[in-house]
C-alpha cells in the first residue's frame, strides 16, 4: 500500500464511522449554534458593532469546534486500542496522520460551512460579497487547527484529563492562527484601517507548511512507546 | 502458504525502563519457528513489556530484538507486516461491523479480500458478520481480534491473554487455530494464567518475576509445575 | 563540585555588585526617574526566560529521539525556570508601563509575543505535572514543546503585524542608554544568566535526582518493605 491508498483507506474508514454515528458532527454543529446565540445575546446591537465583533465570534467558533472535534476523533480510536493496531499495521504512518488530519479538517469546516451563514444572519453582517476571501481564510485557518490539534490529540489519549488538557495546549499553539484570522478578516470586511489581507493569508500559510512538514516528520517518533 | 519470513525471534539483554525504574531487565530468551512459548510470570512480572517489544510497539531502553538473527529499524514496515499481535483490548473499532474491521485491517496488512471471508468462517462468525462491534459480547470480540491478528498469516504470532472470556468452544477453537499458524512455521508467544489450558499447546516455557528472567526451556507438558517452581516459591520467600 | 561552588560565590558577588550597580553607579534616568531601574531587570529576565524555554525545546527533541529520561529532566527545568523568569518579565513589565504609558497593561507586541510564550509553556508545565506520572504523558510534553517551537516564530510576527497597524509601536527604555547604564545593564544581565544556568542545573539534577528516589522507594516496596 502506497501513501495515497492508506490514506484514502483511513479516511474512507473514519468517514464511515462518522457517518454512522453522527454524533461528533451533530454536537459540534449544536455546540456551535449555541456559542453563536451566546455571542449575539453578548454583542449584538448597531450594525457597527455588530460588523466589528464579527470576526472575533467567527474565530471563536473555529477555534472551540476545530478542537473540539480533534478531540473527539481519537477518543473514539483510543477506546479499545484500535489505533495500537493501525499503528502497528504495515500501514505509512504519516498518511495515517494525514488522513486523520483531513477528516478533522473535514469535520472542522463542515460546522462552519454551516454555521458561518447563520451567524452573518444573526449579526446582520453582509458577507456575500467576500464570501471568497472569507472561505479561503477559513479554510487556511481550520488547516492550522487539525494540523497542530490531530498530531497532539494522538499523544493526548495517554494523559489523564485529556479533554481538559488537549485545548490547554492546543490553544495557545494556534494563537497565531486566531491572530491572522481574526485581523484578517476584520481587514477584509474593512473595519480596521488596513485593508490589505495578504500579509494575513502569508502567515497562515507558513503556519499550515511548517505544521504539515513537521507533523510528518515527527509523528514516526511520537506514536512508539 | 509461503514459509515463514525468520527462523527465530530473539531478544538479547533486553531492558525496559518506566519512569527510571525497571519493567524488564536483562532478558536474553530466544524463541523458536514452529513452536509455542507460553510466557508466564505473576502480575507486574514484566510479561505484557516483553509482548510490547517483540511487538515493535515498545521500544527497548537496552538491547535489542533479533527477527531471524538480524536487527531491524523499529520503524520498518515490512517488519510490522511479519507480525500479528492480540493484546488485552480487542483493537477494534466498535462502530463497525465484523466484515468492515476485517476488512480496514486487512487491506492495511495488504492480504487479499476474500480472507475476510474465509477468517469469519474460522472463528465461527459469520452470521454476526454485519452487526457493529460494539454489541459483541466479550467472547465474539475476542474472536474475531483473533481473526484480525491471524488474517495477514504472520511469521511471529503474540498473544496476550488469548483465552480471556472465551467459553470451553472459543478455547479449542483459539488452540486449534493457534496450533495451525505453529504448524505452518510461525513464531508463537502466549501470555497466560491459564495454565492448564496452554499443556497440551505449549512446548516452550518462558517464566519471568519482577522483570527478570526466571525459566526458559522445555515445558515438558507441566507448566504448572514449572510455575510453582520458578515464580511461586520465589514469590513466598520475599513476602 | 568545587567549580560549582566557585560559580555560586561569583553569581553571589555579581549579582550585589549587579544590584550596586543598578541602583547606585548608575544615574537616575531624566525622563522616567528611578522607574527607570526596572529595565535592569525586565530585559534580563527576558532573555533568561528564553533561554529556558530554549533548553526545553532542545531536550524536549533529544528526548523524542532517545528517550533518555536526563532530557525530559532537562526540558522540564528549562520550562519551569522559562516560567519563572517569564512572570518576572510580566510582572515588572506592568510596573514600567504603568508610569511610562499611563495604563497597566498595553497590547504592545513583545509583551504579548512573551504573554502567549508563557502560556504555552505553562501548558507544557502543567501537562508534565499534573498529566499523569507514564512515559506516555513525557513524550506528550515533548511533542508539545517541540510544536511550540516554530511557533515562537510565528507568535512573533503575528503580534508585531497585528499592533504594526496601530501606530503606537514605542520604543522601550533600551535606547540611549549612558555609558554608565550601559556597564549596569552588563553586569545585571551577565549576573542574571549565571543564576539562570546555575538554577537550570541545579534543577536539572533535582529532577534526575527525585526520579531515581522514587523508582528505589518503587524497588523496596516490590520487595516487601515499607518506606
Amino acid at each position: 500500500m502506497n501513501f495515497a491508498e492508506t490514506l484514502a483507506l483511513v479516511w474512507r474508514k473514519d468517514m464511515r464511522i462518522e457517518l454512522r454515528s453522527k454524533d461528533t458532527l451533530v454536537t459540534l454543529v449544536l455546540f456551535a449554534l449555541v456559542m453563536t446565540m451566546v455571542f449575539t445575546f453578548g454583542f449584538a446591537n448597531d450594525p457597527q458593532t455588530n460588523l466589528r465583533v464579527f470576526p472575533s465570534v467567527l474565530w471563536a467558533n473555529v477555534l472551540f469546534c476545530g478542537t473540539l472535534g480533534v478531540g473527539r476523533t481519537f477518543a473514539r480510536e483510543a477506546r479499545d486500542g484500535a489505533f495500537t493496531a493501525l499503528v502497528l499495521s504495515p500501514a505509512h504512518r504519516g498518511a495515517i496522520l494525514a488522513a486523520k488530519t483531513l477528516v478533522n479538517l473535514f469535520l472542522t469546516l463542515v460546522v462552519t460551512a454551516l454555521t458561518t451563514p447563520i451567524l452573518a444572519v444573526m449579526l446582520r453582517v453582509d458577507l456575500s460579497d467576500v464570501a471568497g476571501l472569507i472561505s479561503a481564510q477559513l479554510f487556511l485557518g481550520a488547516a492550522g487547527f487539525a494540523l497542530v490539534g490531530t498530531p497532539l490529540a494522538v499523544m493526548a489519549v495517554n494523559a489523564r484529563f485529556a479533554e481538559v488538557l488537549l485545548p490547554m495546549v492546543v490553544f495557545p499553539l494556534v494563537a497565531p492562527v486566531l491572530i491572522a484570522g481574526v485581523t484578517g478578516t476584520a481587514s477584509i470586511l474593512g473595519t480596521i484601517p488596513e485593508q490589505d489581507p495578504r500579509p494575513w493569508f502569508q502567515l497562515m500559510i507558513g503556519f499550515d507548511l511548517v505544521y504539515l512538514v513537521g507533523g510528518q516528520f515527527l509523528f514516526d517518533r511520537m506514536v512508539t512507546e | 502458504m509461503p514459509g515463514p519470513a525468520f527462523e527465530s525471534v530473539e531478544a538479547r539483554k533486553l531492558g525496559r525502563l518506566y519512569d527510571e525504574s525497571y519493567a524488564l531487565v536483562d532478558v536474553s530468551v530466544r524463541f523458536e519457528a514452529g513452536t509455542v512459548t507460553a510466557l508466564l510470570g505473576p502480575n507486574g512480572a514484566g510479561k505484557s513489556t516483553l509482548m510490547g517489544m517483540l511487538s515493535t510497539a515498545l521500544r527497548p531502553s537496552e538491547g535489542e530484538v533479533l527477527y531471524g538473527g538480524r536487527a531491524h529499524d523499529e520503524n520498518d514496515p515490512w517488519l510490522r507486516s511479519c507480525i500479528g499481535y492480540l493484546g488485552h483490548r480487542p483493537m477494534l473499532y466498535g462502530e463497525l461491523s465484523a466484515t468492515e474491521n476485517l476488512d480496514f485491517f486487512g487491506r492495511l496488512h495488504g492480504v487479499r479480500p476474500e480472507a475476510t471471508r474465509h477468517w469469519l468462517e474460522r472463528v465461527g462468525l459469520t452470521r454476526a458478520a454485519d452487526r457493529p462491534v460494539s454489541g459483541f459480547s466479550r467472547g465474539m470480540a475476542q474472536r474475531l481480534a483473533l481473526a484480525r491478528a491471524l488474517m495477514s498469516s504472520p511469521s511471529l504470532l503474540l498473544l496476550d491473554e488469548p483465552f480471556t472470556g472465551l467459553d470451553p468452544e472459543g478455547v479449542r477453537l483459539t488452540k486449534s487455530l493457534v496450533a495451525e499458524r505453529r504448524d505452518a512455521g510461525a513464531t508463537v508467544v502466549l501470555v497466560t494464567h491459564d495454565l492448564a489450558v496452554t499443556d497440551d499447546l505449549a512446548s516452550q516455557a518462558v517464566i519471568l518475576r519482577g522483570g527478570r528472567l526466571m525459566h526458559a526451556g522445555p515445558s515438558g507438558g507441566d507448566l504448572a509445575g514449572l510455575y510453582r517452581t520458578h515464580a511461586e516459591a520465589k514469590e513466598r520467600r520475599t513476602s | 563540585m568545587n567549580l560549582r561552588l566557585a560559580l555560586v560565590a561569583l553569581c553571589t558577588v555579581g549579582v550585589v555588585a549587579g544590584h550596586w550597580l543598578v541602583f547606585d553607579f548608575a544615574p537616575i534616568e531624566a525622563r522616567m526617574g528611578v522607574v527607570q531601574k526596572i529595565f535592569y531587570f525586565h530585559v534580563p529576565s527576558a532573555m533568561a526566560c528564553y533561554a529556558g524555554f530554549i533548553a526545553c525545546c532542545i531536550g524536549s527533541l533529544a528526548y523524542l529521539w532517545s528517550r533518555k529520561g536526563r532530557w525530559d529532566a532537562l526540558a522540564l527545568a528549562g520550562a519551569e525556570l522559562g516560567l519563572i523568569f517569564g512572570l518576572i518579565v510580566l510582572v515588572t513589565g506592568p510596573l514600567w508601563a504603568r508610569p511610562a504609558w499611563g495604563v497597566w497593561w498595553k497590547w504592545e507586541p513583545r509583551l504579548t509575543s512573551m504573554a502567549l510564550l508563557v502560556l504555552m509553556f505553562a501548558a507544557y508545565w502543567v501537562l508534565h505535572t499534573f498529566g499523569g506520572t507514564g512515559e506516555g504523558v513525557r513524550r506528550f510534553a515533548a511533542a508539545l514543546a517541540v510544536f511550540a517551537t516554530p511557533n515562537i516564530y510565528f507568535v512573533h510576527v503575528a503580534v508585531e503585524k497585528w499592533k504594526g497597524m496601530h501606530p503606537e509601536i514605542e520604543d522601550k527604555a533600551g535606547s540611549g542608554l549612558s555609558p554608565d547604564m550601559r556597564i549596569a545593564f552588563l553586569a545585571s544581565m551577565a549576573a542574571l544568566m549565571l543564576l539562570f544556568a546555575l538554577l537550570l542545573e541545579q534543577r536539572y539534577r533535582m529532577h534526575l535526582h527525585a526520579r531515581l528516589v522514587g523508582a528505589l522507594r518503587r524497588r523496596i516496596h516490590r520487595l516487601g518493605g515499607d518506606v
